[in-house]
């Protein structure tokens, strides 16, 4: 009986290839895409899962109370976990983690007469590997830590560096810097699983570091993962922190703020340890210092949505396709009915038809999985791989899936096909009946409603994405090459801006400890001389050229000037700063102090400081967060030295001038390699997240789009059919191929047009509330909604002129002699 | 076998009902032949439905083989339909996805009869309308009284004891027709199956032993060709 339900289904998917190459079609796609983000959440939900112990395994994490705000860090005071430890017996390891190239920088090792740089370096404790879980190719995991100069190298790094991971064993190597600078390779690790919320190439042991001996309490570095005993409860433990913090750290605050730990937190300071599970720390944290970007529950949550939903959409084509093709297949209802057959065993084989049609889908999803997945990586910023695909127990899944997905699609067509009289049909007296009709333009309508909302959604985010990287910003950003670490000039800054000025095409160049779009714009607080009240806000120390090299424009007074030879004190601000200091009108002249020791002399006595200028607003932070205001002050204070050096370069001489600078760097840092961004990528780089955001919803209205018009043309095919007797008398009537064509396009147009009335507000509503995530955003206008109905009813044309247009020349004579 | 009494079917038009079948009283002995002749639209049609169960009058009583049709169960009544009905169409009705074997086939499947015995059953049946050449055709590779013949096939698969016939030689050639008459009768003399055919064709109805008239959802006379019978 099967047998034969399933001879029928192929047979019948075979005789109408059209139909259902269209329908294989559309549910491959939603299935690809469906697939495609079960991979994406799976790999997100499978974080840190190699550790043997990734149950047991907590970080320490704390928020640091300021008076009226807090932030959140990711590392601890690096004498917390011992402290831990020493209180609490269910904390069986702890083990600490320093991101030795994260802050500060770079390491670079001479082997031989070779230099390497490495950027995955991390110091940690001796017993790392008691915490951890790692694949050790050479050397032993108790032991490889415990030396002072001991280093555990990831695989691919030994490969570099060495050829191989037994060449490596046992090999020493130098570095720069302070301390200990011969470091020995004490074993070779398997890489570092991709899926961790951190990596490493280089292992550094802490223990060879002079600063880990000095207690601190206070200043925060240590990444600090608790290994607990198998039945603790780190709700429990959770809630004991606070019993360390009075008892080791009250001390030292004492000590650092000069007052007593209780009038420390009178004024609202304070510490608030708390724990994160290991296998959460992706999906959950994000604070200050992470290891790495971390992934988010809401953007599982919204790709799992988007899963459903397109999912969804496929099946609704499905399920539309399936009943318009009711006529076709009343007959042979009622044939089977008449001969013996009873409903559940029609239903069975419609069902039977509708999963052999889902699992070609399945394989035709599989194919389209693997064109999209470098698609989709990008989108999602992963890096997904193929392995999963292979798996069998992944195969076993996807079949049973399809299988659900054929079920469910099918059942609605399955009891519409079978509960069709016999006499009715086989009479010819069949048609299609007005309820079946209603569903089947409510389900295109929906398709088309949120196709709508999420045309409107790409352009609104489009636009506020041009927004943030448009000329509003206040200042020039194209054709701005920004050099990293130009301290390392030192004394030597002024002759290679000389140097640099000689290459043709470079325009002008300027100093500064930081760019807008990076977040090295300092917190600082100044005060007018005498005042009590103190500014908070952001200061940055530019040379004479930044305001010129990035086309800010003075507001009032002067920019800092070689020509006045008192402009180490000089400060300049932002109208905000000026507002908020309360300068009045006539700010320039106005005089300033600052508590920061960095500021005033190096016995601590203040200087005054005097406004030279005020800047007009520009957004050097995300245009998240409203302008903040910003103190400049002039690095001629110091040797001229500032760590970005951003150089302006005319458009033309772009691509041979980045070069040219580079030799040059070459010529005067010879052991540092040339590290340069493009300023505006500096800036988009700012608004990965929104990026995102950008290409999921450009790659899914189009998704959409191409989904919900697979169902008109269902539909309309359908109609047409329908109506071809009408068409064919209509026609010998005199009636042209254009009048036709109107008929038929007329109630479609219709209801996209309904239907876009629908998804608008949505849309408006949706997009609302995601602007409201911008301090500075664009209005969302009218024509966006009147561009996003008109592209869907354009594409509803297309797709109905189709269908429209062969019926309309069809031959009328054929079609009645047949009727 | 078959009795019918005082069946009546309407449909509501503008309220007023509107007679397709009005008062039919209607005794059927097995064996029987029985011709139904009519205009279109006297209702012939439907009164092959009702007694082939698959359509409901408005009124009246239908006992088969001595047991009240409406009063059974679903169930019953399938059973009772599917192990004694065969139907014959005059468009032929084959399945267009399946061959004439799997066409002929169908109704087994819906009697759970075992692969074998399927198989043994269909075999035969080709056999013996010769059309054993043809089993893996499909029906648009057939010509009319091919097709027919097949339908015919499967409608006696199952070894019914009442054939039931909407014009079936409606779309036939008269060669064609007359050799589907001829078959008919044979089933009826030598098979003792009881036919009911709804025919246009005196001719065709000549083949019967039995025919009646209708006209307007009435029964207008009864002829019995054998009225020493």
């Amino acid at each position: 009986m099967l047998k034969n339900y399933f001879r029928v289904a192929l047979r019948s998917l075979l005789k109408r290839k059209g139909y259902s190459l269209i329908n294989i079609l559309g549910l491959a796609t939603g299935m690809a895409v469906c697939l495609l983000i079960v991979l994406f959440v799976k790999s997100e939900l499978g974080y840190d899962r190699h550790n043997e112990k990734g149950d047991s395994i907590y970080r320490v994490v704390f928020d640091r109370i300021y008076p009226g705000r807090s932030t959140s860090y990711s590392m601890i005071p690096q004498s917390i976990g011992p402290a831990i430890q020493k209180e609490f017996p269910e904390v069986q390891e702890v083990t600490r983690v320093f991101n030795f190239t994260g802050g500060i920088g770079n390491f670079f090792m001479r082997v031989g007469d070779k230099t390497f740089e490495e950027k995955k370096v991390l110091a940690v404790d001796s017993n790392f590997f008691r915490v951890f879980t790692g694949t050790f190719l050479v050397g032993n995991p108790a032991t490889a830590l415990q030396q002072q100069n001991a280093v555990v190298l990831s695989e691919s790094a030994a490969k570099k560096i060495y050829g191989s991971a037994d060449a490596a064993m046992g090999k020493q190597f130098q570095t720069d810097g302070d301390g200990n600078n011969t470091f020995l390779v004490t074993g070779v690790c398997k890489d570092w699983p991709g899926n961790s919320h951190f990596t490493f190439d280089l292992l550094l042991s802490v223990s060879g570091f002079p600063f880990i001996r000095q207690p601190n309490h206070t200043g925060f570095a240590a990444h600090t993962y608790l290994l607990l005993s198998p039945h603790a409860n780190p709700k429990a433990l959770e809630s004991k922190l606070p019993l360390v913090v009075e008892k080791y750290v009250s001390g030292a605050i004492e000590q650092a703020f000069n007052q007593s730990y209780q009038d420390f937190k009178k004024a609202g300071n304070g510490y608030h340890y708390y724990l994160q599970p290991l296998q959460k720390i992706h999906l959950i944290s994000d604070l200050e210092a992470e290891l790495s970007p971390n992934g988010s529950l809401a953007s599982v949550y919204i790709f799992g949505v988007i899963a459903v939903f397109i999912l969804f959409l496929a099946c609704i084509n499905f399920i539309n396709l399936s009943t318009a093709r009711s006529v076709e297949r009343a007959k042979e209802v009622g044939i089977r009915k008449t001969f013996g057959s009873e409903k559940n065993a029609l239903i069975i084989q419609f069902l039977v038809e509708s999963v052999v049609l889902a699992l070609f889908a399945l394989l035709l999803a599989i194919g389209l999985m693997f064109i999209l997945l470098p698609l989709f990586n990008q989108v999602s910023g992963k890096n997904l791989t193929h392995s999963y695909l292979v798996q069998p127990l992944f195969l076993l899944v996807l079949v049973v899936f399809a299988i659900l997905v054929g079920v469910v699609a099918g059942l609605y067509p399955a009891f519409v096909l079978s509960s069709f009289q016999p006499i009715e049909v086989l009479k010819g007296r069949f048609k299609s009946n007005k309820k079946g009709l209603v569903l089947r333009n409510g389900l295109v309508v929906f398709q088309f409603a949120i196709s709508v909302i999420l045309i409107i959604a790409a352009i609104v985010v489009n636009q506020q994405m041009r927004y943030m990287l448009g000329d509003r910003l206040g200042f020039r950003k194209d054709h701005i090459i920004i050099i990293e670490r130009a301290d390392l000039l030192d004394r030597r800054t002024e002759s290679f801006k000389t140097e640099l000025l000689k290459i043709p095409g470079v325009e002008m160049i300027t100093g500064t400890s930081a760019m807008p779009g990076t977040q090295n714009f300092f917190g600082t607080s100044w005060q007018k001389e005498n005042a009590k009240e103190t500014l908070t806000g952001r200061g940055l120390v530019v040379d004479e050229n930044f305001a010129k090299t990035l086309g800010l424009a003075l507001k009032e007074g002067r920019f800092f000037s070689k020509e006045f030879g008192t402009d180490s004190l000089s400060v300049v601000l932002n109208e905000k700063a000026v507002q908020e200091l309360g300068l009045g009108a006539n700010p320039v002249g106005a005089r300033l102090t600052t508590p920061d020791g960095f500021f005033n002399a190096p016995d601590g006595k203040p200087y005054v400081y005097t406004v030279a200028g005020v800047l007009n607003d520009f957004h050097f932070q995300s245009l998240h967060q409203k302008i903040s205001p910003l103190v400049i002050t002039n690095s001629a204070r110091g040797n001229g030295a500032n760590n970005l050096m951003a150089v302006r370069v005319k458009a033309d001489n772009f691509k041979a001038a980045v070069e040219d600078i580079e030799n040059k760097w070459r010529e005067f840092v010879k052991d540092r390699p040339f590290h340069y961004n493009f300023f505006d990528q500096t800036l988009a780089d700012q608004y990965l997240a929104e990026q995102t955001t950008q290409k999921i919803f450009t790659v899914f209205s189009s998704l959409a789009i191409f989904i919900a018009c697979i169902g008109l043309l269902g539909l309309v095919a359908y109609t047409t059919q329908q109506r071809t007797r009408e068409i064919s008398i209509r026609k010998v009537l005199g009636a042209t191929a254009s009048n036709i064509v109107n008929m038929l396009s007329k109630d479609f147009l219709k209801l996209v047009l309904v239907t876009s009335l629908i998804g608008l507000p949505v849309a408006w509503l949706g997009m609302h509330k995601w602007l409201q995530d911008f301090a500075y955003r664009v209005n969302i206008s009218w024509w966006v909604f009147v561009m996003a109905a008109v592209v869907a009813v354009v594409i509803a044309l297309l797709t109905i002129s189709f269908q429209s247009l062969k019926a309309a020349f069809s031959n009328p004579v054929k079609n009645l002699r047949s009727e | 076998m078959i009795a019918l009494q005082h069946i009546s079917k309407w449909y509501n038009i503008g309220g007023k009902p509107n007679f397709v079948l009005k008062d039919i009283n209607l005794n059927i002995q097995e064996g029987e032949f029985l011709s139904i002749m009519g205009p279109s639209g006297s209702g012939k049609s439907t009164l092959l439905n009702i007694i082939g169960m698959l359509d409901l009058p408005n009124e009246g009583r239908y006992d088969f083989f001595g047991q009240s049709v409406y009063d059974m169960k679903e169930k019953h009544r399938q059973d009772l339909y599917k192990k004694n009905i065969g139907f014959i169409f005059q468009a032929y009705h084959l399945i267009d996805e399946l061959n004439v074997y799997e066409n002929i086939e169908t109704p087994l499947l819906y009697q759970n009869v075992k692969s074998s015995e399927r198989k043994a059953m269909v075999g035969d049946m080709l056999d013996r309308f010769n059309i054993v050449g043809k089993k893996d055709l499909f029906p648009s590779q057939l010509s009319g009284g091919q097709q027919q013949l097949v339908g015919i096939a499967r409608a006696l698969i199952a070894k019914p004891r009442l054939l039931l016939a909407d014009e079936p030689t409606g779309n036939l050639n008269s060669k064609q027709g007359e050799e589907i008459m001829q078959l008919f009768k044979q089933l009826n003399e030598e098979e003792g199956i009881t036919i009911i055919q709804v025919t246009h064709s005196e001719k065709n109805a000549e083949y019967g032993s039995r025919k009646i008239d209708l006209l307007d959802g009435r029964i207008q006379q009864h002829i019995k060709e054998n009225i020493s019978l």
